[in-house]
Parts: C-alpha cells; structure tokens; sequence
C-alpha cells in the first residue's frame, strides 16, 4: 500500500447542489497535506467522505485500503478525525478529557509526553472550557492523535487561532507522528500551505491544484496571485461605496480615543493599560495572541464590558457615559456572520437603518444605493442564512455601513472567507479610509496587517508594540509580518 | 438644543419601530415559530374541551345482594336507571366483589346485608355498605356521593310509602354562574389564561436567549439602542401576540362552546395585558440569564409548572397550606385567573378587579425591574 487514499470519480451533492463534483485523488502515505479553499467549497464534505461519516453518491474511495462506508468499524481505529469544533467535554478538565478519549479508543499513550508537546501541563487539572482557543485546538489535536493514527484528519484545527499558536499546532503535530502517518490538514489560510509537503486546493467542489505548494510559485505574493487565477481572477476595481459616502468634517483630532484602558478579572489583568488614538481616515490594526486581551479591548471600546480604570471616546464621547449617542458614529462588523439569518438581506438592511435612525425617503435611497454598491438585488428577498458566503460578507459590510458612520469597527471580519472575497473587501475598506473613515480591526491574518496605518501588538493585556507595519518589519528585521509578529511575541527583539 | 432633544426623541422612536418590526417579522417568519403559536392553542382546546373531564360518569359499580329481595332489588334498578353508572356487575361472593374493585374493574362496590328486607319491613334502620376505591380520590367521592344520592332519595320513597316524616328540611342546591355545573366551563376558560401564559412566557423567554445563541445580540447592543430601548422593544410583540391570541380563543369559546361572557369586553382586555406584562418580565428575566433557547425553555417550565399549581387553578388557593398561600401572593398567575374567571363568568364588579390590578401592576414593575437588573447585569 503506497496510497493512504485513493478516490476516483467522486460526486456528492446536497439537495440537488453540488458539494463534490468529480474528485479524483492520490494520497500518498507519509505526507502531510493542506487541504485549501474557502467556506463552502468542500473541504469537509470531502473529509467526511474520507472518514465515512457520510456516503457519496457516485465514485469510489478507499481509505487506508478500506471501504470507508462498509468497513467503518475497523477503519474508526486507524485514523484520528478532529471536527472543526472538537467534542472537548467544557466541564471537565485537560487530564480527565484525556483519560475519556484515550478509554473510548483503548489507546493507552503516555499523556505525560502528550502534555509536553502540548505546553498543557501547567494546565492539567484546569477545566477545557476555560482553556484559552489556541490550547482548545492543541488538547483537541491531543485527543485526535491518541491511539497513534494511520491516518490524521484535521478540519481547520486552526480557524481563529493566531500565527504563533498555528506554528505551535504544526510542531505538535510533526512531533508527534510516525514517518508513515498521514496527516490531512484543512484550512482556509492559503499561506499555511507553505508548511506543507503537498497542497489540494478546492474551490467550488473541484479541485484546482493538487500538489507541491512550491510550483505554484516560490513566495507567497506570486503563490496567492496564481491561486486567483486559478479561481477565476479578480478584477481590481475602484470601490463603488466611497462614491456617495459623506461624513461631516469633525473637529476631534481623535475619533476614536482610548486612555488607559484596563480590565481586571480577579487577580487576572485582562488588558492592561492600554492607549491609543485613531484618527481621521486611519486603518487601526489590533494584532496579537488569542487571550492577549484584544476582544476585551474591542467590548470597552464599544461598551459592552466595562473598564476597571481608563476611558474610551468615540468622537470625543466618553462610551461609558452616553453608549447610545456614541454608538451612532460606529459601524460594526462581527467576527462571524451576525446578522438575522432567518429574515431576507432587504429586512436585514431595513432593520439596521431603522435602528440607526433612519426613515423615509432618506432610508430607502441609502438601502437602494447598498444595493447597488454591493450587487445584492438579485437576492433582495433570499433568507439570508441561504446566501452565498461571499454576500453574507458583503451584506454584513452593508448593513455596517449603511448609516455611513465616520467610525468602523471590525472584528475578525475576514475569517472563514476566499482570498478574492477579500481582496475586494479590503478595496472597500481602503476607499473609505481615503475619505476619511477611520478604522479599528482585529485580525489574524498576518498579511492584511500590511493595509493598516498602524498595527499595535498586544501580548498578555499589553501593547508591546506600536507602529507602522513597515516600521514594526523593519526594526524586527524581518522578512514579512508574520516574522516579525511572531519575534516580537517571543520577545526575541525587545520592542520598546 | 432643544431641536436636538427633539430629533433624540424622534430617533429613539424609529429605532424602537424597527426592533419591533424585526421582533415581529422573526417570530412569523420562522415556520417553526410560526406553528409554535398556532398550533398548540388549537390543539389544547380541543383536548381540554372535549377529552379531559372532571366529571365522573360512565361507573362502573359491583353489587353484592346478600338480601336478594323485592326492596333489594328495587334499590338495584334505580342504580340501572341513573345515567351515571353504565355497567352493573352482581357479584356472588365477597371475594369477587373485592377483586373487581382491586383490579379496577369497578369503581364502587356495594354490599347489601341479607337482612335488608326484613328490617325495611319492621321499621329498623339499616345499613349498606358502600366501598369506594380510595386510590383515585376525586373519583371515589364523587362517585361515592352519587350511590349515596340514589340511597338517599330511595330512603324519601320509603319514608313516603310508610308515611314517616322524618325531616322536614329539604335541600335544594342552585348552582350560579354554571347552572349545570358544566366542567367545561370552568376548564375552557382557564384555558385562556394557560394559554396566554405559555405563549407570552416562551416567546419573550426566547426572543434575548436567541440571538445569543444565534450571535446577534453583540450587533444589537452596539447599535445605538439602549437597554431600555431593547427591553422595551422585547416586551411588546410577546404582549401582541399573546392578547391576540387570548382574544380569539375567547371568542372561540363564547361562540363555539357557548360558554356566556357576561363581563365588560374593555375591562376584560385591560386585565390580560396587565396580567401578560406581569408574565412577560417574568420571561425576560429568564431571558436575560439563558445563552442557550434550550436553557431558557427549561426555565420556563421551571416557572410555569409551579405557576399554575399556584394558580388556583387545580386547587382552590384557600385549601393550600398558610405557606403555599403567602407564596402564591406573588404569583401573576393567580391573580390572572381570578380576574379573568371573575369576569367572564359574574361580571366581577370595577372594584373587586381593580384590588387584583394592584398586586399584578407591582409584580409587573417588579420583574420587569429585576429583567433590566438582570439584563444589564449579564452583558459582561
């Protein structure tokens, strides 16, 4: 046996979509493989299919020379499968979830070397739902690798997790397999197939590149740029929202203001001491680790937690005292998609104006014109739970924006979605810095650091640094962002 | 300044409408949610009204006739010619008799002693045994008092026949308000009120639990809507739809049960939608403590179950122990049942109501209160 898996022919389709449409495939067994390609374009439909949690309607695989669909039962030994939200017990703690999974697999692994690896033992008797969501993945990952696998499945081990933890869940896993485990690794960052032997990508339930990430192209820039050609290509466009968006010319030098922000929890300082101004027209980025206390900066800001000590303004209005008039200068858009999935796009836009003070004419002009901007007409009256991940996205834009704030607030607003739908996001939010908008965003992709005026790097509560990208690269000396986050965070370069 | 005090109220307005709209719109959008109110209303009302039954008929009774004479067996047939018994089984030995009422083959059993004739006949008193199956106890007096009821009336005959004035006190019962004592009136109409309280309980008990689950509830409080803004918005769809609600199974139960409204319409109404905010913070408060729908449905039957034993509903609040009765002084429902039975069924006068409205207005400021305490509480 060469091959840890073989499909030929493979088609799968839910409710009359296609999910999987003629898949062939060769794995070699050994390798470790990045399986590619934004939400919804099959990724885990492929490996359930591997895993035979679900039947395909036509074609053939053999997993691990099995049948996954009729020899269930003695393949379920020989792989390791890692859901993207992994069945952790949140009541029970890192050791006890351990014992239960290695019981469930008869597996009796030493979890003293488990642990280890995992940087877990400080944290063995600590309840799984109060771990951090980058050691939630690694005890996860810990549990999926009990029993020493054949074969390893991951899907998207690491959504939402930052770079250094994302490294840290590679190491754990090469540490840990033997030379002739395989390893399959979805993930929808594209350059996290960089770390890998062999790339799939999928895109719309077709695979568009299969094989070593290096012939695409050597560096990331020329790597991602082939990947959208092969997905269709993106036309650089200039972002029709700017266009008849008008914000009044304040007079505050800071639209958005934070003095020493803390927040304490116990003995614990979530965030501490933390300051900065944004102002007109300004990209703010807030990187760091998950837990440095980012989210908890973004809820002060907003009003949602209250600060121990320190002030947040917006617009030079104390968020604390007045949340409901400062919150009519913030656009805001959530990390996953949060608006109401059961009603259609038009009654989410008509909720969202509504809410932010609109009516009339005035209202229906600015829905129209979101409309238009955005291309989202022909789905007017789609539930949008139904819609497309791409205009979920732009719908989320929308509905932030209809009220044209001066201030925008943006928490992880790329996740989960395709390198083209983010380019033209990022066209989006460009233009509107350029007339003026200022904005405030989390996120963990490394390379869209680059399009901030300026990036602050938090690390245990604290900013450790503060700077334009170039300059953080720069002083860092390293090659790109990614570098020099990850020797700031560790301290390699004493960033002061 | 005061143009911006102006458009604020305006504003404040408008944000207000959309909420509710939206409120509105994911309640009836929702096919599941949808049926949810529809459904269940019509479904209990037709099991309330025509399979649960508080009236005992259709007995069944074993008789045991050690007399086996003229009167014994007179006695029998007028036991044959009562429409509540429907089957009559002679038993011939003591043991049969115990095993039908063991085995829940008879309801009641009766023994008639052997020297039953001879002492009608001479004028002594005498005595029937009549058993009653203890296990089921408001079937067994009921249908105990029903036996006792032939045996009384047989007695009056006899006294006739042998001209003996005993009393001469005769009772006469009149029921007001249900003349013939029908059950289903008394169970329609609490329906109304049970059914206002599911329905007003689980949709504001759901509405904040969610759009946690769902995340929305972050986009919606850093929208420029206040606490009270949104608490107020929650409130009002739950309180439309359920006093809607109310409305037509009242008059489903006026028209098609024929159960006479004899109260004023206006004050009737007035009374739901006190009642109904009382209940409704009751749910927003669960609501405000639910992450989860599944949790705040839980909650809910933690509160109804208890609510409607406390409501007077399955036992009159006068029969309850000193404690349960200081308890059920903060139930809403309680006071919901009465006004509304009050109402419908004796033209309950303005004030006897308005001495109800009292405590379910403070009970409503109350948990409305602790549902804003509680809301704001829970945001971190």
């Amino acid at each position: 046996m060469i091959n840890s898996i073989e499909i030929e022919n493979l088609k799968k389709s839910f409710d009359d979509k296609p999910a999987l449409d003629n898949i062939n495939l060769k794995l070699e067994k050994g390798k470790i493989i990045a399986l590619l390609g934004s939400d919804g374009s099959g990724k885990t439909t492929l490996i359930r299919l591997i895993a035979g949690l679900i039947c395909c309607d036509e074609g053939k695989i053999l997993t691990l020379n099995l049948n996954p669909e009729k020899e269930k039962n003695k393949l379920v030994k020989l792989i390791g499968y890692m859901p993207q939200k992994f069945g952790l017990y949140e009541d029970l703690t890192v050791i006890e979830n351990l014992n239960l999974y290695a019981q469930l697999k008869d597996s009796d692994d030493d979890f003293e070397k488990l642990l280890e690896f995992t940087t877990l033992k400080p944290f063995k008797k600590r309840l799984a739902g109060k771990l951090s969501g980058g050691m939630k993945q690694k005890l996860g990952l810990a549990c999926a690798m009990l029993g020493k696998p054949e074969l390893l499945i991951l899907d998207e081990p690491s959504v939402g997790v930052d770079p250094i933890s994302r490294i840290e869940l590679l190491n754990l896993v090469k540490k840990t397999i033997t030379k002739d485990t395989t390893v399959i690794w979805s993930s929808s960052y594209l350059d996290e197939a960089f770390n890998f032997d062999l790339s799939i990508i999928l895109n719309k339930g077709k695979i568009i590149f299969e094989g070593d990430t290096k012939t695409l192209g050597d560096n990331y820039e020329i790597f991602e740029n082939k990947v959208i050609e092969l997905m269709g290509g993106y036309q650089q466009k200039n972002s029709q929202i700017a266009l008849n968006y008008h914000i009044q010319d304040y007079q505050e030098d800071c639209r958005v203001l934070a003095q020493n922000l803390s927040k304490r929890y116990g003995d614990f300082w979530a965030v501490k001491d933390n300051s900065f101004c944004i102002k007109k027209g300004e990209i703010f980025g807030l990187l760091g680790p998950n837990g440095a206390g980012k989210s908890t900066t973004f809820k002060m800001m907003c009003a949602l937690i209250k600060p121990t000590s320190g002030k947040g303004y917006i617009m030079g209005i104390d968020v604390e005292k007045e949340p409901t008039k400062a919150r009519k200068y913030l656009g805001y858009m959530a990390q996953k998609f949060s608006l109401y999935s059961r009603l259609s796009l038009y009654d989410n836009l008509e909720f969202f104006s509504g809410v932010y003070g609109l009516w009339g004419k005035d209202k229906k002009e600015k829905i129209k014109k979101m409309m238009d901007v955005f291309d989202l007409e022909q789905y007017r009256d789609t539930q949008s739970a139904l819609l497309p991940l791409g205009y979920k996205q732009r719908l989320s834009l929308a509905c932030a924006l209809i009220h044209q704030p001066p201030i925008l607030f943006l928490d992880e607003p790329t996740s989960g979605v395709d390198v083209i739908q983010r380019r033209e996001f990022w066209t989006h939010i460009k233009a509107l810095s350029k007339i003026g908008v200022s904005v405030l965003v989390t996120t963990h992709f490394m390379d869209e650091a680059k399009f901030c005026d300026n990036v602050s790097l938090f690390y245990n509560g604290e900013i450790i640094a503060l700077d334009t990208p170039n300059e953080l690269i720069r002083k860092s000396n390293a090659k790109d962002m990614q570098e020099a986050f990850i020797k700031i965070i560790k301290g390699v370069i004493r960033y002061k | 300044m005061q143009e911006n005090l102006v458009e604020n109220k305006i504003s404040r307005k408008i944000r207000i409408k959309a909420l509710i709209k939206k409120e509105f719109l994911s309640i009836f959008k929702d096919p599941k949610s949808r049926a949810l109110i529809i459904l269940p209303p019509i479904l209990q009302l037709l099991v309330f009204a025509n399979a649960i039954t508080l009236e005992v008929k259709n007995i069944d009774i074993s008789i045991l006739d050690y007399s086996n004479s003229y009167y014994s067996r007179e006695l029998i047939s007028r036991f044959y010619n009562s429409h509540w018994f429907r089957k009559i089984k002679l038993a011939k030995t003591l043991k049969e008799l115990r095993d039908d009422v063991d085995l829940k083959n008879s309801q009641l059993g009766l023994v008639i002693q052997n020297d039953f004739n001879n002492k009608i006949n001479s004028n002594t008193p005498c005595e029937i045994l009549v058993i009653a199956d203890g296990r089921q106890t408001n079937s067994a007096s009921i249908a105990s008092s029903y036996a006792s009821q032939i045996i009384a009336q047989y007695n009056s005959e006899l006294e006739k026949k042998f001209n003996i004035n005993k009393s001469d006190i005769n009772v006469i019962v009149r029921n007001w308000y249900n003349p013939n004592i029908e059950y289903k009136w008394f169970l329609t109409v609490s329906l109304i009120v049970m059914l206002a309280l599911v329905l007003s309980l689980l949709l504001s008990a759901l509405s904040i639990a969610r759009e946690r689950e769902l995340g929305t509830f972050n986009q919606l409080l850093v929208s420029p809507l206040s606490n009270d803004e949104i608490l107020f918005a929650k409130t009002i769809p739950p309180l439309v739809v359920a006093v809607i609600s109310s409305i037509i199974i009242t008059l489903i139960i006026a028209f098609c049960f024929r159960v006479p409204f004899s109260g004023s319409i206006i004050i009737y109404l007035l009374s739901t939608i006190i009642s109904l905010a009382s209940i409704i913070g009751i749910g927003l408060f669960i609501s405000s403590l639910a992450y989860t729908q599944q949790q705040a449905i839980l909650g809910v039957f933690a509160f109804q179950t208890p609510a409607v034993l406390l409501s007077g509903f399955v036992s009159p609040v006068e029969d309850m122990p000193l404690f349960f009765q200081y308890v059920s002084a903060f139930n809403p429902v309680r006071y919901y049942m009465l006004i509304i039975k009050g109402i419908y069924f004796k033209n309950m006068d303005l004030l006897t109501v308005v001495e109800n409205w009292i405590p379910l207005i403070l009970i409503s400021a109350l948990t409305l209160g602790v549902a804003r305490w509680s809301f704001k509480n829970n945001l971190e």
